[in-house]
């Protein structure tokens, strides 16, 4: 999106921040009685992480179209691949119907 | 001046594009269209281990969180510090050779295998503190819970994605070596330093793996 093909130095140091900041707010998390959410904010955590990293460290936000679509492929298919799967097992229990 | 032992038609025309490319910029990309590709099957690779997690998260909860309790958050933690400075290190390296900082390269780059080292270390200091406190299926697997069957199906699934985790590190650190070694020799420069760029690709993949593979198994209450 960016004129220039790669971050600068400054750049990276702010997303090595920010990821060190995440990382001491997930672990901090396990401390706070949220019972199921643990698990959303770990993995909504993680996924800002990986969007950090991808982003920045891994240059896509200086990319073309054609790198991000193929970088973004990866994603979209393990949405798919967790999505389907728990559309099985999350319905295995039967449910009757109320009448 | 041979610095390279192989014919190398980027080194020896910088500012000429090869024929199958419309420009510089498509060739540039080229390298990483493929990597990204690659890194794709990587994500395949790991996305059918994650959905196996997913389901045994699904069917048995309380044994993730049994068996969580028994991962060394400290350590854990410290791992997860070392992969991700370690990123930073490696961006940097990437950094330096597309600025012509030869000496900056080689020596980022030699960071970012050091750190990829320690993480090995710490995590063979886990296994084996693992392996004191009987936690190995298969080879001596005591659990006092009531559902020992299912926290050993956990530690099965623990040990096989860290474990191909470890390999991928390792993995990255011997490629990281031979582009360390390319590095000193000063192969790479402001026209030529797609290896670099790519073997960076590959180890912000595996430190992407290890930031979901930390809160899956070692964050679980």
């Amino acid at each position: 999106m960016k004129e220039k093909n790669a971050p600068d130095v400054k750049t990276f140091f702010t997303v090595w921040l920010a990821l060190m900041l995440l990382l001491i707010l997930t672990v901090a998390s396990t401390y706070l009685p949220i019972g199921h959410f643990h698990v959303v904010a770990n993995i909504g955590i993680a996924a800002v992480k990986m969007l950090l990293v991808i982003l920045f460290f891994m240059h896509i936000w200086y990319r073309r179209s054609l790198i991000r679509f193929v970088s973004f492929t990866a994603f979209f298919w393990i949405i798919l691949l967790l999505g389907l799967t728990l559309v099985d097992y999350l319905t295995r229990p039967i449910i009757t119907p109320p009448w | 001046m041979r610095i390279l032992p192989w014919r190398h038609p980027v080194l020896e025309n910088p500012e000429q594009v090869a024929e199958q490319f419309d420009d510089k910029a498509q060739e540039r990309d080229a390298a990483s269209l493929g990597m990204w590709v690659f890194l794709l099957t990587e994500f395949l690779f790991f996305g059918v281990l994650f959905a196996c997690y997913t389901i045994a998260r699904v069917l048995y909860p309380d044994a993730f969180a049994a068996a969580s309790s028994h991962n060394d958050l400290i350590l854990g933690t410290l791992e997860t510090t070392v992969l991700l400075t370690s990123s930073l290190t490696m961006a940097l390296a990437v950094h330096s050779a597309q600025h012509n900082h030869r000496k900056l390269t080689s020596l980022y780059l030699l960071i970012t295998i050091g750190f990829g080292i320690a993480f090995l270390g710490i995590h063979s200091v886990e296994y084996y503190k693992h392996y004191q406190e009987q936690l190995m299926p298969g080879i001596n697997f005591t659990f006092a819970d009531e559902n020992t069957d299912q926290v050993e199906l956990v530690f099965f699934l623990y040990y096989v994605m860290t474990g191909f985790h470890m390999l991928h590190v390792l993995i990255g650190v011997i490629e990281l070596g031979v582009i360390a070694h390319l590095a000193r020799r000063g192969v790479f420069s402001e026209s030529y330093y797609a290896p670099v760029e790519m073997s960076g690709l590959y180890w912000h993949f595996v430190d992407i793996i290890w930031i979901y593979l930390f809160p899956l198994f070692y964050l679980v209450s």
